[in-house]
């Protein structure tokens, strides 16, 4: 007799203490480890997708890159099980686009989802018509798989926003590296280089044989912003500060002029694009964008690509633009981030970096079976060398409206100092004081 | 006229016509050739093989057949609406004698001192949202039915026709609207037709507006297919070329067609009737 | 006069309201607007408010070393070729004014630039301007001079353009002084005839004046529209306006501010002064004409 009531009494005890127990771990929530603080709970209640929504879809990829999309887009409009049906329309190139979207913003027609650069979308948030995405990542039941899995600078650069929020998502990312004329190497004993010594020393062998400079670089803002943060300078930050005006800046512009002058490093100048010297064999290296692959081709040599020399510190950038979220009714709304959600999975992130010219956003898609195959097939050696930068090498360009001025100021820098008009040093300070 | 005039006539013509024609003649050898071709140096001229597929590729990148028609339509009536507006205009400054003639002219005329880049986005607000034209053929015409650009031509033109013809018209007590229409536009027709064709074809070439304006391929213009070439970090030359070759074809077919029209079209002494 | 001033006025307005309508609904509100904005130092578009009303934009327009530039190569551009391109125009137009066989082929000819594609005479231009194996460089190294590099140079870029824009604007000119050669009545050029008077003193006495107003109709247009010079600058550099902007001209600039630097008050107070700039100066031509041009 006494042991039952032992026994009941300790049962009770038990409950209450386990529902004690319960009541604390409601305020626990299982998250990814960096989440951010301002992240909606309790759970939201989400509203139904009617069947037969119709989402549209601004972009500016043209050409293959647009085939791609569609090839995306298509699986989307097929596989989903709510009803969606995305309209993905070409709108021009970036600046067309940029264009379209503000003066759609003033009004008119908006999309459900367009494509921009982040300091674009940056001026966009005026209009107050631009959904920040946090409430949905991190919702337990609509919420993106293993966010985390998104490569950290893609993650850092779409929540770069004044609040910390995420306004968009990374779309079509790409990355530079270095692309060289294999053959070539192959026939004169030349090794790729590694670091900046390397790199000049294979240019000077290179452009001795070759009789003009040997290496080029297509984007001279991307080639100031990397090679500075490669030598340890800052570049800018959120407030539009100069970090640039710095020794380190100086020493890797320095290092870019000396090969101007000595004849083994070139702009692309009056070409536009290395690509065209490239492939006339006039020059055997240069760093470009891993988009532009599709315009590298010969019948006469064999070229590959490898990872772009480091400095002092590995930095390398990180291009592209990124996809956000305009205002409709919420399940328009719920329908657009399923339609996101779709296009950062693993399977479609690889299907669409095999068809275009550009990245996987996700780490783990480097190691699917399929994207494996297709990097071994070697048909584009970029897609390798682009996904094997660890992602913390990245930088990108801080978010703020006038980033763009900074990146303007610093490209002129480089082509003035290219071009003899001023010298390095004063090139930078003059850049630095039209910022102020 | 002495031989060697006509000789020496002949030689700078022709040497001006190459000068003139040279990127024509690079559009259409580029649309043949592929694009390393294109893009190789040192220079090469003609296409090792012909690459007549380049027209081919170059239409299925964008609905090219839609484009066309509704650039037909576009450039025709926005034309049209261009020549009335100027025919009217260009008629009142130049035989009416009214208050403010010379003010609004002027006016009129600082219109032209404006960067069309500035105004587009205001447009886009006032005919998209507030005429809620937006996605229209109407919203494509209706910004480009007048400029001072085609009236002030138009009224140098005819300026040209005698005043005395406009005076003695009227002492007869012939109206204006019977005097323009009966004297001064049959004697306008060379200068009609040389701003109607500036009209269509810059209506033909407009990419900006149409872009802002429309969303569906049932009513864009040929010149937003010619951007499905330009990529991010490059662009398919040969494909452009192609394409581009074919969006100037009707162009020229226009002009050759007109051309003979004008000859016939020269202005008579003057006096008719 | 005939009628009663004010009912002529009142004709006048009528047959100008077609044209007035779409004009100052789609030219002269948005200009307005501009004007509005630019004197704002932060101005949110999407929300039509702004802060800072003064005069802070023109202020730092005037003093951006960008727009400083722009405005020189601008005024270079224009003060070169407008008088170049209208003397080889009205040169060509009269060449192709007779009777002899083959003019309309020609005529043909020189109206091709005017309808090709931009990018394709932009693709052709970087080939003739190309250092290495450049056409304009062969024909310079027969007179001995030194390889050029037209596009890489800061020194030349500007005269590439120019070269660019003088090509680009001839077709229009030269068809319109063709048409306005052969609207000239020809019972003077019979009158001249009887007279016996000479070809040249015919061309100087009889052509060139009647020719007059259409010679100033092209020079104002062609001045007015070679201070608003961009779509030249981007065909021929793309993005880039030259090499260390040495071929910026202002309408560029503003472009670029609304655009890419999205700063819209910047655009719109640097493109007010363009206005003002453009004013003033037709203003003097138009003073001048009243004085040369005859009927």
């Amino acid at each position: 007799m006494k042991n039952r009531k032992i026994i009941a009494l300790l049962l009770a005890v038990l409950m209450i203490a386990s529902f004690a127990a319960c009541k604390t771990d409601s305020g626990d929530t299982t998250t990814p480890t960096d989440k951010p603080i301002n992240s909606i709970e309790p759970a939201k209640v989400w509203p139904e997708i009617p069947a037969g929504t119709v989402l549209q879809f601004w972009h500016a990829m043209g050409g293959a890159n647009g085939d791609a999309l569609q090839l995306v887009v298509d699986k989307f409009n097929a596989e989903n099980t709510f009803g969606i049906t995305v309209e993905a329309t070409y709108q021009g190139g970036y600046g067309d686009l940029h264009t379209k979207i503000v003066a759609s913003l003033q009004g008119g027609d908006i999309p459900n989802i367009a494509q921009a650069y982040a300091n674009n979308i940056m001026v966009y948030l005026d209009s107050e018509a631009i959904v920040p995405l946090d409430e949905y990542i991190f919702d337990s039941q609509v919420g993106v798989e293993d966010f985390n899995d998104i490569v950290q600078g893609y993650r850092e650069e779409n929540s770069n926003y004044p609040d910390g929020m995420f306004y968009s998502l990374p779309f079509n990312k790409s990355t530079e590296v270095l692309y060289y004329n294999e053959t070539f190497f192959d026939a004169n004993n030349l090794t790729v280089p590694t670091t900046w010594d390397e790199l000049a020393e294979v240019s000077m062998a290179a452009s001795n044989i070759l009789g003009k400079p040997a290496f080029g670089y297509d984007s001279l803002s991307n080639l100031f912003i990397t090679w500075s943060q490669q030598a340890g300078s800052g570049y800018t930050n959120n407030n539009g500060d100069v970090l640039f005006n710095t020794p380190e800046a100086r020493e890797a512009l320095q290092f870019f002029i000396d090969g101007i002058e000595g004849g083994y490093f070139r702009t692309a100048g009056e070409d536009r694009y290395m690509s065209g010297p490239f492939n006339d064999e006039n020059a055997v290296m240069f760093i470009g964008s891993t988009s532009g692959s599709a315009y590298i081709g010969s019948d006469t040599f064999e070229w590959n690509a490898a990872q772009v020399p480091f400095g002092k510190e590995k930095k390398v950038i990180q291009q592209g633009s990124n996809m956000f979220m305009l205002k409709s009714n919420e399940a328009e709304q719920l329908a657009t981030f399923e339609f996101m959600k779709f296009l950062m999975a693993p399977e479609n992130t690889i299907l669409w970096a095999m068809n275009s010219g550009y990245l996987p956003v996700r780490m783990s898609a480097r190691e699917l079976p399929d994207y494996v195959a297709f990097v071994e097939s070697g048909v584009n050696p970029t897609k390798d060398i682009g996904t094997s930068y660890d992602g913390s090498w990245y930088i990108y360009d801080p978010v703020f409206k006038e980033s763009y001025s900074v990146r303007q100021a610093v490209d002129t820098a480089v082509e003035e100092a290219a071009t003899g008009v001023k010298t390095v040093d004063q090139a930078i300070t003059d850049a630095a004081a039209s910022l102020e | 006229m002495k031989t060697v005039s006509k000789i020496i006539i002949y030689i700078l013509l022709a040497a001006g016509a190459i000068v003139m024609l040279f990127p024509f003649f690079w559009m259409i050898t580029g649309s043949l050739k592929t694009y390393s071709e294109i893009t190789a140096s040192p220079i090469v001229w003609w296409p090792k093989v012909v690459q007549w597929n380049n027209y081919a590729t170059a239409l299925d990148y964008a609905p090219f057949d839609k484009y066309f028609v509704n650039t037909v339509l576009v450039s025709t009536i926005s034309t049209l609406c261009v020549l009335v507006t100027s025919i009217f205009a260009a008629f009142a400054f130049s035989r009416l004698k009214f208050k403010g003639r010379d003010l609004i002219f002027s006016i009129l005329l600082a219109t032209l001192m404006i960067p069309s880049q500035i105004l587009i986005i205001t447009n886009y607000v006032t005919v998209a949202v507030r005429m809620h034209l937006m996605d229209t053929m109407l919203a494509l015409i209706i910004p480009y039915t007048a400029s001072i650009f085609y009236i002030y031509l138009l009224r140098e033109f005819f300026n040209q026709i005698p005043e005395q013809l406009y005076l003695a018209a009227k002492v007869d007590g012939t109206s204006d609207w019977r005097y323009l229409w009966k004297i001064m536009v049959p004697n306008s027709k060379n200068a009609l037709i040389t701003i109607g064709l500036f009209s269509f074809i810059a209506s033909w070439n407009s990419y900006i507006w149409p872009l802002l304006v429309t969303n569906t391929d049932t009513k864009r213009v040929l010149s937003i297919g010619l951007k499905y070439f330009s990529g991010e970090a490059g662009t398919d030359y040969h494909l452009l070329m192609a394409a581009g070759t074919i969006v100037i074809m009707p162009l020229l077919i226009i002009y050759l067609f007109l051309r003979r029209y004008i000859m016939e079209g020269v202005t008579r002494a003057g006096i008719k009737g | 006069m005939f009628e009663p001033k004010w009912k002529t006025t009142l004709k006048a307005l009528l047959y100008l309201s077609p044209a007035l309508i779409i004009i100052a609904t789609f030219v002269i509100y948005p200009m307005f607007r501009s004007v509005w904005i630019s004197f704002f130092k932060d101005y949110n578009i999407f929300k039509h408010t702004g802060t800072g009303f003064g005069l802070d934009n023109y202020k730092e327009v005037l003093t951006d070393g960008r727009f400083i530039l722009a405005l020189k190569n601008t005024s270079i551009y224009t003060i070169v070729v407008v008088p170049i391109s209208m003397a080889l125009a009205l040169v060509t137009a009269v060449l192709l004014n007779n009777k002899m066989k083959g003019m309309k082929f020609f005529e043909t000819l020189y109206f091709l630039p005017y309808i090709t594609n931009l990018i394709a005479i932009g693709l052709a231009f970087q080939f003739i301007f190309n250092s290495t194996y450049g056409v304009l460089n062969k024909v310079l190294g027969v007179f001995g001079i030194d390889t050029i590099m037209w596009l890489n140079d800061p020194k030349y870029s500007l005269p590439a353009l120019i070269i660019f824009g003088i090509w680009s604007g001839l077709a229009f000119k030269i068809v319109v002084f063709l048409a306005g050669i052969q609207g000239i009545n020809k019972q003077y050029y019979q009158a001249a005839r009887i007279d016996g008077t000479s070809r040249w003193r015919t061309f100087t006495k009889i052509t060139m004046p009647l020719l007059s107003p259409m010679i100033f109709y092209i020079g104002i247009i062609s001045f007015i529209g070679a201070l608003k010079t961009y779509v030249q600058v981007v065909g021929l550099y793309g993005n880039n306006p030259g090499p260390a902007d040495t071929a910026m001209t202002i309408v560029y600039y503003v472009y670029d501010k609304f655009y890419g630097a999205n700063e819209p008050p910047i655009a719109a107070a640097a493109s007010v002064i363009l206005f003002l700039i453009i004013l003033i100066f037709t203003f003097i031509q138009l003073k001048i004409s009243k004085k040369r041009v005859q009927y």
